[in-house]
């Protein structure tokens, strides 16, 4: 075990800063939220260049092999410079599910698409009564003449705004087996409904009414189409931790100079030992953050599924709660200041938010963590 | 100490919630139970229909229009408001001004301001908060200074509660510069449509303009629109701000209003077949936050029935309601977003500020927009009102000495 960063890593996390901060700064940040954009193709483009979609993914698959490792700290970079477009949940998580269909012709040509940032992927697997469990679906696909049709609403769908490709899941309306099929997202049949996320990032209803698709466009079907897709939500909510941790880097390295400027009663606000405290807090709660998705990271590359998704779920539910703590506590600092957007440790808070929501909330989390737990007791 | 019910006090609840079935309109209770802060149109479309019925000014005297209630009964009335999804009338002309003037007024003033806000045809909002001055508020410095029957009034106030909807400001002044911070303060109010007023809506974290920023540039106030004595309001402030945290800082009723909404949703929403509500893991939680409620409501309760005593935090029991109640508050909007699941994450916009958008399509359940809303606006009830911490200094510093 090496718990340090390799060379080769400290270079990614270096240059994923620099470009991170140069790229995203706060005021073409709130112009494009003025403006109602969610997603800037170039930028994709640019974010591909960087050779950022296809780590992590097995050069067998065509990829630049690496880890979720690398995953994370590209996504700790954007997500502490705000980034808008949807890293892990467009690029991270949509390649996972692709590279593990490899007989899937269709499958690969959209991988190399999704490698070079030529075309914008999405998955839509969530609906109202999943809270996290791709299995809990209402979505359904009927048999016809050449392929199937699909009917169903799915929510939460980052990147649905824009994907030229949506995976998407439907249980068969036969056997009730799970299928998990590539779309094309500009399909006869499928409607957006809903405009974007509370952090103005990318994210909708996608509502299919019919929508045909082949048969080859079936990537997987039954416990192989869940297998896949719990595995790629387990390396993607990692990945999501690792944005948490970013924003509550963000807040802290934004509040403490803040505090220290403002003045109130004639002295420095950070002369206030109350608040030294506060800070110390969210100083420890970015350490353990940390550590939390490193512990992740060790399941993912050492455990059986039902503990690596067990642990990833512990992780989840730590990482989202202290750090809507931390991230709410930027804001508190920052007294009126700290609820307008004209400041932006705001944003660092409500992206919190978005990533509790994002893969099954706190609650859903520890459910599938106590279960394991609880399972691993010797039977009395 | 006994708990038998009061029959008078059980009797004028149910003469509110027949008021209120009766007059509270549904889409206006629809909009009251949202999430989004009450727009102006509903405020004072309320408070007039309140004013009818004589019961818009509740802790106002007789004399004034008030109701003659006794503080049990204004509680009672507060609680089931909220519970029927009652928009939220102006609080700067009901709660913080009014109560100012018709205590220091003039007569003239009395009978020029009061019944406007009694009626629901003026909104008053709150001019205190400079960029330099918010814990520290007698560090202000928007000055008024004296020519001929005027005062000239130029600076800047932050934080104005509702600035885009305001008629009148009421507003403090430094009108002695050279005198101790607290002595040179004077308070005025201002017809915030008065020539070199600007009203700059701040964009907030959840997508509203509830906040604004005012500028001040050569404005004339006439002095008769001083209240009390030129530098004494000092004095006035820390009556209004008294009345501001007895009346409105734990909210009581409003965590009430979450515990009930979150009971509604958990009961529709599903995690696979399952209602929310039946997990014992959620359900737990709910319990230790109503448990919790009912525990500030009763205390709340000891003031209203005894007004201040040592068992019950003595001088302090305002700044331990105040941020015990946020609090709470804040861990229960935390909840009513987690239980709409998905929709939680989504941005909605504001319909009570906009009445335009009242007809658009929405996506999700009609209780999840204003939820997200709620939880952000929340997160500033921690810092307006005396920021938490400012509060925890108080009650060290009233119990112990410190
Ligand atoms: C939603 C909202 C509505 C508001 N409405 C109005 C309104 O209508 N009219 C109006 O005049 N004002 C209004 N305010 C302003 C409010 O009163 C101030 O925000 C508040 O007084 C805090 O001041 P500040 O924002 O300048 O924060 P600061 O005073 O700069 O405080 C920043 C942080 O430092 C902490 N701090 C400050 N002093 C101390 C201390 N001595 N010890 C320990 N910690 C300390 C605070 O607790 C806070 O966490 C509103 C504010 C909000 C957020």
């Amino acid at each position: 075990m090496e718990l340090q960063l390799s060379d080769e890593q400290k270079l990614i996390l270096e240059s994923a800063e620099r470009f991170a901060s140069e790229k995203y700064t706060f005021a073409d940040r709130r112009s494009r939220v003025t403006r109602g954009e969610t997603f800037n193709r170039d930028t994709w483009r640019q974010l591909a260049d960087l050779g950022w979609f296809g780590i992590g993914v097995p050069e067998e698959a065509g990829g630049f092999g690496a880890s979720t490792i690398e995953n994370t700290l590209i996504a700790e970079a954007l997500a502490k410079a705000q980034a808008l477009e949807p890293y892990t949940m467009c690029a991270v998580l949509p390649a996972r599910i692709l590279a593990a269909c490899p007989e899937v012709e269709c499958a690969q040509a959209a991988l190399a698409a999704l490698i070079a940032g030529e075309q914008v992927f999405a998955l839509a697997y969530s609906e109202t009564i999943s809270r996290g469990d791709p299995a809990a679906i209402t979505t359904r696909a009927s048999k016809t003449a050449d392929g199937w049709a699909i009917s169903g609403r799915k929510t939460l769908v980052v990147g649905g705004d824009v994907a030229d490709q949506v995976l998407v899941t439907a249980l068969d309306a036969e056997t009730s087996a799970l299928h998990l099929f590539l779309v094309d997202g500009s399909a006869k049949g499928i409607s957006r409904e809903g405009d974007k996320l509370v952090d103005w990032t990318s994210g909708l209803d996608l509502v299919f009414d019919g929508v045909q698709v082949t048969e080859g466009e079936r990537l997987a079907s039954g416990d192989d189409a869940l297998a896949i897709i719990r595995a790629a939500l387990d390396d993607a909510a990692v990945v999501l931790c690792a944005e948490a941790v970013g924003a509550i880097e963000g807040a802290i390295e934004v509040t403490a100079p803040y505090i220290k400027e403002r003045h109130q009663y004639g002295v420095s606000l950070s002369s206030f030992q109350v608040l030294q405290h506060r800070m110390a807090d969210m100083a420890m709660e970015l350490v353990l953050a940390r550590s939390a998705v490193m512990c992740a990271l060790h399941a993912l590359s050492n455990a059986e599924p039902v503990e690596r998704s067990a642990r990833v779920a512990g992780c989840k539910a730590y990482v989202t709660r202290i750090g809507k703590w931390a991230t709410s506590q930027g804001i508190q600092l920052h007294g009126g200041y700290g609820i307008t957007e004209e400041y932006s440790v705001g944003q660092y808070y409500k992206r919190l938010l978005v990533i509790d929501a994002l893969l099954g909330r706190q609650d859903f989390q520890l459910g599938r963590y106590t279960e394991w737990m609880t399972a691993q007791l010797p039977a009395a | 100490m006994n708990f038998e019910p009061d029959y008078v006090d059980t009797q004028f609840r149910e003469e509110v919630r027949a008021f209120l079935k009766a007059k509270l309109p549904a889409e206006m209770a629809a909009r009251g139970r949202s999430g989004f802060l009450t727009g102006r149109d509903d405020a004072l479309a309320w408070q007039k229909i309140l004013a009818e019925k004589g019961w818009s000014v509740p802790h106002w005297p007789a004399e004034f229009g008030g109701p003659s209630w006794t503080a049990r009964q204004r509680y009672i009335f507060d609680e089931e408001c909220y519970l029927a999804g009652a928009p939220v009338t102006n609080i700067g002309g009901v709660g913080l001004v009014g109560p100012v003037i018709f205590t220091f007024g003039t007569a003239e003033q009395k009978a020029r301001f009061l019944p406007g806000i009694r009626n629901g045809d003026t909104f008053w909002v709150q001019g205190f908060s400079e960029p330099g001055a918010g814990s520290d508020l007698a560090s202000l410095r928007t000055s008024a200074v004296r020519d001929g029957d005027h005062y000239v009034v130029n600076g800047q106030k932050i934080w104005t509660s509702f600035g885009i909807f305001g008629d009148w400001n009421f507003l403090l002044v430094r009108t002695d510069p050279d005198a101790k911070k607290q002595a040179g303060i004077s308070f005025l109010l201002l017809d915030i449509k008065s020539p070199g007023v600007t009203v700059r809506p701040l964009d907030s974290l959840e997508g509203s303009h509830h906040l604004a920023e005012v500028f001040y540039d050569n404005v004339r106030v006439p002095v008769e629109n001083l209240v009390g004595e030129e530098n004494k309001g000092w004095s006035y402030t820390k009556f209004l701000l008294f009345n501001e945290r007895a009346f409105y800082g734990a909210e009581a009723p409003a965590l009430k209003r979450y515990l009930q909404k979150i009971k509604h949703i958990a009961s529709i929403e599903r995690a696979g077949s399952e209602p929310l509500i039946k997990r014992p893991t959620f359900a737990a939680r709910l319990a230790e936050m109503e448990i919790e409620v009912a525990a500030i409501d009763m205390t709340v309760s000891r003031v209203i029935a005894h007004g201040l005593d040592p068992r019950n935090g003595g001088d302090a029991v305002g700044s331990i309601l105040k941020a015990r109640g946020t609090e709470l508050a804040q861990r229960l909007t935390d909840m009513l977003v987690e239980i709409v699941g998905d929709y939680g994450a989504y941005h909605y916009p504001d319909t009570n500020e906009e009445p335009d958008l009242r007809n658009d399509p929405f996506t999700g359940p009609d209780y999840a927009p204003g939820l997200m809303a709620e939880l952000v606006y929340r997160r500033a009830a921690s810092i307006y009102g005396g920021a938490n911490e400012v509060q925890r200094n108080i009650v060290a510093k009233t119990l112990f000495g410190f």
